[in-house]
């Protein structure tokens, strides 16, 4: 188990949000626009309802406060295919990581910086993560309470602000490419959603199983309102294909915000606001990652890796030659093949893990198991 | 016997002081990390100085030779700063020929020391001869992509050179001229002449290929005989009204309709109103009819838009019927009828009957034009229909324009007058 501190549930819901929500304001929503068309918002709902599902179920197995998924990964499949499961999801985490800080990156370049060396506010944005991650769980939760009010404020504002802006007849055609696409992209893109992983790692920090619990289910409300919300606003400024055309739709929907002549470029509050944002998810994620890493090599001392998983994002953010080529590996690679293969691992724990816990039960199995059966002796001969 | 330490020897530090000590290094450390990233995070790269820009406030874009673009800039100049031309500040223009707008900006530093910015940007004006042999969209696009440019520039097309046009741009009455064009925009709701059609609206409309894309239309005052000759003042276009000594020569009339990215044809100030009407886009308009008892006196009624328009629309036999109900609030604006429209219930039916029939036969023949000389929808009346279709793959399969172009049309106006002025009874009434 790795110490770091406790946060509140509330805490937990700012974090897991930032990261969730916060997702949407960078270029990564082109791919649900563009495998949805005219309804993203539905192949959303299949997508994140399909993921929510499979955590929702993996919950109950995480009543042990002091295991996180890579333990319980380890605890239930054995130290070797444990540690190679865990060590996958890592790596799928890294490369979304990697990925995501090249859309922000590309997204600083064109809304603040565009004569900077990309490669040096790609460090500056490396070393920005790093920092954070290594002040543990409670100031992170902490500050990310902050930039969760931030960010809700932003998110509000703009939705409000944007009624001005948006047309209800871009809405149809109400299906899109129609349900059965639908259906099938929203399931082979419910790895857009793989953020969700995050929150099973945090199990540790939360006292109570139940808050825990309850927690998900706000978090995954919130997030399917807000994201739902987000993306028909979108379809209503800029109606299908026109919004698969942009590279950030936020931004452009920021920009389009006029009050007259005296009250301006509105988007210059919304692009900081973004940029504070951005940075809590990214160096939060970094976290994760150093977590895992740590809990793979089975060692409390998760710090130490931040600073090397920073290094292998620096370079994953410098592997993509262009955005939309980051676009299209986190859409084909990470999502359409790379999901099957940890979704699988999910789904595999899922089964392994109830099997396990009805053997485990004292009336569960036919016949209790040797530790079961040499628990009672234990406890006999102990003073 | 142990030795006692001589006095000034050295003590080995005590833990508060190693505690202090190490305070005061993380101080320094986290003091430093501020410092550098203030250093870095300040953007040093893309630093520029208020003083070292020049913000292009509007572009006019025309032919150029040798497959170039005639680019004219006008400059944002403090109206201190700005040279006064007979009593009026003269803001600074710039012509000159390049392929595309990233080259013109640098072209335009040719003689500017200032670095060029269109992050101030606020009209694009296309010339229609331009308009007309070019393809506008892809010239636009070159403006969508660069980050410099915002998506809700203000379009308009002017049936002059764009470069005479904002030469000749120069308010009498003390705005900027590029606060004309601006305010220009903002009243648009009053008189419904001009449709404030931005960058973002014109691509839409382009891309959905279910509208057509229009613009505003502006011309230079020439005093034209040939609007002259019409009866309703609003039936003509920028540049037809013979306005003597006005405030700017500009005229911002009417709207340019565009059909496959090039100038299809030209709307007139009452054919945009009744575009804006059905669009939801009109605050208040002032509309003028002979008196139906005499017909030598005038009926002024301010018309005001509060609901939208309830366009319905459905298929009969693979023949595509639209019914329009355009509802109206509207008030007694002037009167040389000298009949009492307050008191007489009868007499205010007729008058209101009078308007929804000039209306109704003047948005049917506008719909039967654009079937007939635009062959698409300017209007955007396709929801009507489009909310039937469930995916992408049927709305296509149907085909909108073409079925557009065989539709039927039912248009009713309903104007009621609900409001009689500060004048309860006609001059002379009995």
């Amino acid at each position: 188990m790795i110490k770091d501190g406790h946060i509140s549930s509330m805490q937990l819901i700012a974090i897991m949000l930032i990261i969730i929500i916060g997702k949407g304001l960078d270029s990564a929503i082109l791919i649900l626009i563009h495998w949805g068309h005219s309804a993203p918002e539905l192949l959303m709902l299949v997508g994140e309802i399909g993921i929510v599902t499979i955590v929702a179920l993996q919950l109950p197995l995480f009543k042990d406060p002091n295991k996180n998924l890579i333990d319980l990964l380890i605890d239930t499949f054995g130290g070797v295919m444990g540690s190679l499961f865990g060590f996958s999801l890592f790596t799928s985490l890294l490369l979304d990581l990697a990925m995501n800080v090249y859309y922000d990156i590309e997204q600083i370049r064109v809304v603040f910086l565009p004569t900077t060396p990309p490669n040096l506010v790609l460090f500056l944005s490396i070393v920005a993560m790093i920092i954070p991650a290594y002040y543990g769980i409670e100031v992170l939760g902490r500050t990310n309470l902050i930039m969760f009010a931030l960010m809700m404020v932003v998110i509000l504002s703009l939705i409000a602000i944007s009624f001005t802006l948006i047309n209800i007849d871009y809405m149809p055609p109400l299906l899109g490419p129609g349900i059965p696409q639908l259906l099938k992209q929203g399931v082979l893109h419910s790895g857009f959603f793989g953020e969700y992983l995050v929150y099973l790692m945090l199990r540790p920090y939360v006292r109570s199983y139940r808050s825990f619990r309850n927690s998900f289910y706000i978090i995954a409300g919130i997030s399917i309102l807000f994201g739902a919300i987000g993306l028909v606003i979108i379809q209503l400024v800029f109606p299908y294909p026109i919004d698969d055309h942009l590279f950030f739709p936020f931004i452009e929907l920021a920009k389009l915000i006029y009050f007259g002549r005296f009250i301006q470029h509105i988007e210059a509050v919304y692009a900081v606001t973004w940029l504070a944002v951005t940075f809590a998810r990214l160096s939060l994620l970094l976290y994760v990652l150093s977590l895992m890493a740590a809990s793979v090599a089975r060692t409390p001392h998760f710090r130490r890796f931040a600073p090397s998983i920073g290094a292998m994002i620096y370079y994953g953010a410098l592997l993509p030659p262009t955005l939309s080529d980051a676009i299209d590996f986190k859409d084909i690679m990470l999502e359409k093949r790379g999901f099957p293969f940890y979704g699988g691992i999910a789904i595999l724990f899922l089964i392994v893990g109830y099997l396990k816990k009805w053997r485990n039960k004292p009336n569960g199995g036919q016949n209790p198991s040797a530790e079961q059966q040499a628990a009672p002796d234990a406890a006999t001969v102990q003073p | 016997m142990g030795k006692t330490p001589a006095p000034n020897s050295k003590q080995p530090p005590t833990q508060p002081q190693y505690n202090r000590k190490s305070k005061r290094r993380i101080q320094f450390r986290r003091i430093l990390l501020i410092c550098l990233a203030s250093v870095f995070l300040g953007g040093c790269w893309d630093n520029h100085e208020l003083e070292s820009l020049a913000f292009i406030t509007v572009i006019g874009i025309d032919k150029g030779k040798h497959n170039n673009l005639k680019i004219t800039y006008q400059f944002f100049t403090p109206a201190t700063e700005s040279p006064k031309h007979s009593g009026v500040h003269k803001p600074l223009v710039t012509t000159f020929q390049a392929p595309s707008f990233g080259v013109a900006e640098n072209i335009a530093n040719v003689s500017s020391d200032r670095m060029i910015t269109s992050q101030q940007l606020k009209v694009t004006i296309i010339s229609e001869s331009f308009a007309k042999k070019n393809d506008v969209a892809r010239v636009l696009e070159g403006m969508v992509r660069s980050r410099s440019y915002r998506r809700d520039i203000l379009l308009v097309t002017s049936l002059d050179d764009a470069s005479d046009t904002i030469r000749a741009n120069l308010s009498k009455l003390g705005s900027t001229s590029l606060d004309f064009i601006e305010n220009m925009r903002n009243q648009h709701t009053f008189t419904g002449f001009l449709p404030v059609e931005t960058l973002n609206d014109f691509l839409i409309a382009n891309e959905s290929g279910d509208t057509l894309a229009f613009t505003g239309l502006v011309a230079l005052n020439k005093q034209s005989s040939s609007g002259e000759s019409t009866n309703q003042s609003e039936n003509r276009i920028a540049g037809q009204f013979p306005i003597k000594n006005g405030d700017d020569p500009l005229q911002y009339i009417g709207a340019e309709i565009y059909r496959g990215d090039r100038a299809a044809g030209r709307l007139t100030g009452q054919e945009t109103r009744i575009v804006l009407l059905l669009q939801r886009k009109i605050g208040t308009f002032l509309m003028e009819l002979p008196d139906i008892h005499h017909s030598d006196r005038r009926n002024t009624l301010l018309l005001r838009q509060i609901i939208g328009p309830r366009i319905r629309a459905h298929l009969d036999h693979g023949q595509l019927h639209f019914i329009i109900h355009v509802p109206l609030d509207a008030t007694l604006d002037s009167t040389t009828a000298e009949i009492n429209y307050v008191q007489d219930t009868k007499q205010r039916r007729l008058l209101e009957r009078v308007f929804d029939q000039k209306l109704q036969h003047e948005t049917v023949k506008l719909l039967h034009r654009c079937q007939k000389e635009f062959r698409g929808d300017p209007i955007g009346l396709y929801p009507a229909i489009k909310w039937r279709f469930l995916t992408e793959k049927s709305w296509r399969q149907f085909n909108y324009t073409k079925h557009f172009n065989k539709a039927r049309f039912i248009v009713q106006y309903e104007i009621e007058i609900t409001n009689f002025g500060k004048q309860r009874a006609p001059f002379g009434a009995q």
